[in-house]
């Protein structure tokens, strides 16, 4: 396997050139919001009379719910889906009083008290007609998954082993009928080996476009994905199709569909689904980029133990604990990976050195801060430097900086190398970030935010800094924002290139000569305050996840 | 003569054994900042490089002294840096409240902060403000200088 990238300058991605496997070139098309509108793969990608395993095309409304999609594969089917929405509900499909799906045509979602999907009933095509399928979960009292009972077409029993210290990833499945399947994981958090009956090697592609499985044989199973994740034949075959309604179970998909791993090239009603990890994802997410560092990205929230832990005469101590954020949990479909705070049992501290893009990478236990050594090695990876480029652009003028959210690039902020990817404490890594106009902050810039935000506050704190927040009802197809803005000189908006500028670097508390800068948050929801970081700090979300393909 | 030279070796090691426990911060400054860099922010940064430092060292203290400036500086602007000072040490960056002590240093031309390393017992470096109170203007000012934004 052999790919090459083209960028657009946002740094989306425009064509992957497949050096292998000329017909599963590809490339993709972008609306001004960044959302994929069009996706083409060989010949249609190349503009010439190739073979075209699959075309497709998408179209959003301004909330970035899919309004129409359209997909053509090489066998010439063609397969179309459109909806319409209201609050953010698709007309047809049921949801129950917390805003969850509850059914999609023939297919039911059920819920436990939690919250947690509980079972999954619908039908299944067999080939002549359909059968009744269920697939039934069970969680632990965190949440995680821990047994799940699919009906159709064998009953299958699966208990999830979960590792703590992995963050409570999955690490062996053990059957009904004894067979085990391990798993071992990237320090990304990606599935590395599934040992199923021997090792089997999984590799995802960097911009998601197929999955190698390299067996112990040397025998490679490789399926190549569209642009929303679902299996395109490798040759011009027809596609398993049988009329399938809306809501139905695909037969041929591995996994089940309450954490559906594929998405259904013939069924594009069924919804875009990321199949790592059965993480869905909305269509207006997919195709944007490396999709294959996008697991969780998890966060750390200051918590105080519970008074009971402590004898009465010892000072509660707060701790860092890992909690996860996924900012796709509307779906209520995670499975994997998951790490929350409660999963941290009195007495067993652990602290974690996390990678911003996922997964923990130094399990540093009853060690709340890192070495000066440990914080000089960390190194930004070149996706966290993308990712770090991107927000410099989304949010900056030319030569803009963004620092910090975790990986400030080694060198920056005058030696004050302790933000460097400092993971476990600091303001900027509980999810912030420094746009300045210089890497040595000593220059301003001009700031914007995306358009269609709406200023919600504009003051300044006690300590007179200002403060700006600017609410979206679906920021980039995330669901409701708020970006906090905080030193802005500021000027008045206007519309420049598809962004809002809103002022400069360099305002009250931003403006040492040495340290120009404004000092950005995301906060989840709206928000017309901007409370002391205890108070919002819940609120607060890896700024990472406006990067494309996060 | 290889009886004596073992000896000398096993007396070299123990010696150097002792030496072990010999801390590094018995009484020196580690960092000094004032006007821009003692903003919130920039601040923080320089305190976070302070406080693995000192966790670094179960010798060692933290020992601040702050001064106020000679201009515009406020009243209340002083106390309210020493106590977000500690609140940051000790509540962020976790150090133990025993371990950090931070004192008012009188005046300079600006505000400015001296943040020591200072071993267990050792003596306590003097503060040494170049300006006089007498000369020193304050500004009447509503503003904090608590950093409730950021800690």
């Amino acid at each position: 396997m052999n790919q090459n990238y083209d960028y657009f300058n946002d740094g989306l991605i425009k064509f992957v050139h497949n050096t292998n496997d000329s017909n599963f070139d590809r490339s993709y098309s972008y609306d001004q919001l960044g959302r994929l509108t069009r996706a083409a793969s060989g010949g249609s990608a190349r503009q010439d009379s190739g073979g075209v395993p699959y075309f497709e095309t998408f179209a959003f409304d301004v909330f970035s719910n899919t309004l129409s999609r359209f997909t053509l594969t090489w066998s010439s089917r063609a397969y179309s889906d459109s909806g319409t929405y209201t609050n953010g509900r698709r007309s047809g499909w049921g949801y129950d009083a917390d805003g969850r799906i509850k059914t999609i045509d023939t297919r039911e979602y059920h819920y436990d008290a939690s919250g947690q999907p509980e079972q999954l009933t619908g039908q299944v095509w067999n080939g002549v007609g359909y059968d009744a399928t269920s697939i039934t979960s069970g969680f632990d009292g965190d949440g995680n998954r821990i047994k799940e009972v699919s009906s159709s077409p064998t009953p299958v029993t699966i208990f999830y082993l979960r590792s703590s210290v992995l963050g409570n990833a999955a690490v062996q499945e053990i059957h009904n009928g004894g067979q085990t399947v391990g798993y071992v994981y990237t320090p990304a958090g990606q599935v590395l080996v599934k040992h199923d009956l021997g090792p089997i090697w999984k590799h995802i592609t960097p911009a998601n476009t197929g999955q190698y499985e390299i067996y112990q044989s040397g025998f490679v199973n490789r399926v190549e994905f569209d642009a929303v994740g679902a299996d395109v034949a490798l040759t011009p075959a027809e596609v398993a199709d049988s009329g399938e309604g809306k809501g139905d179970v695909d037969s041929g998909l591995p996994g089940s569909s309450l954490d559906s791993r594929f998405s259904d090239l013939s069924n594009p009603a069924a919804g875009c689904v990321s199949y790592v990890n059965g993480i869905p994802l909305p269509c207006s997410w997919m195709g944007r980029g490396s999709l294959s560092w996008l697991e969780v990205s998890f966060g750390l929230e200051k918590q105080q133990p519970q008074a009971s832990i402590s004898p009465r005469w010892v000072r509660p101590q707060w701790r860092w604990q890992p909690q996860i954020e996924n900012p796709f949990s509307e779906f209520n479909e995670l499975e994997v990976l998951t790490t929350n705070a409660s999963a941290v049992r009195p007495g067993h501290w652990e602290t974690f050195g996390l990678t911003p893009l996922g997964g923990p990478a130094v399990h540093n236990p009853q060690n709340p801060l890192p070495t000066h050594e440990q914080v000089r090695n960390l190194k930004p990876t070149s996706e966290q430097q993308q990712c770090s480029d991107y927000l410099a652009r989304l949010f900056g003028g030319n030569g803009a900086q963004a620092g910090a959210n975790g990986f400030t690039p080694s060198g920056d902020y005058r030696g004050a190398y302790t933000y460097n990817g400092q993971r476990l404490s600091g303001h900027l890594s509980d999810h912030a970030i420094h746009i300045s106009g210089s890497r040595d902050q000593t220059k301003d810039t001009d700031v914007f935010v995306p358009l269609g935000g709406n200023r919600t506050l504009s003051t300044s704190d006690s300590d007179g800094n200002t403060v700006d927040l600017f609410h979206y009802r679906n920021l980039n197809g995330l669901g409701s924002y708020t970006l906090a803005v905080l030193h802005l000189d500021r000027s008045s908006p206007q519309n420049v290139g598809g962004r809002q500028h809103v002022g400069r670097t360099g305002g009250p508390g931003g403006e040492g000569a040495n340290d120009r800068h404004v000092h950005i948050e995301l906060l989840k929801g709206r928000r017309t305050t901007f409370p002391k970081p205890a108070i919002r700090g819940p609120w607060r979300t890896n700024l990472s996840v406006l990067c494309p393909g996060r | 003569m290889n009886e004596l030279l073992s000896l000398l070796i096993s007396l070299n090691f123990l010696f150097t054994l002792a030496g072990g426990n010999h801390t590094h911060c018995e009484a020196r400054e580690f960092l000094e900042y004032s006007g821009d860099d003692a903003l919130c922010e920039t601040e923080m940064a320089h305190l976070d490089k302070y406080a693995l430092q000192v966790q670094s060292d179960p010798e060692c203290m933290a020992y601040i002294i702050v001064y106020g400036g000679i201009r515009g500086t406020a009243r209340h602007e002083v106390s309210q840096r020493k106590a977000r000072i500690t609140r940051y040490l000790v509540k962020n960056r976790g150090l133990e409240p025993e371990r950090v002590r931070v004192v008012e240093g009188g005046f300079r031309r600006k505000v400015t902060v001296e943040l020591w390393l200072i071993a267990r017992g050792a003596k306590l470096p003097k503060p040494t403000p170049t300006v006089l109170p007498k000369n020193v203007r304050h500004k009447r000012t509503k503003l904090q200088f608590t950093c409730s934004s950021f800690y």
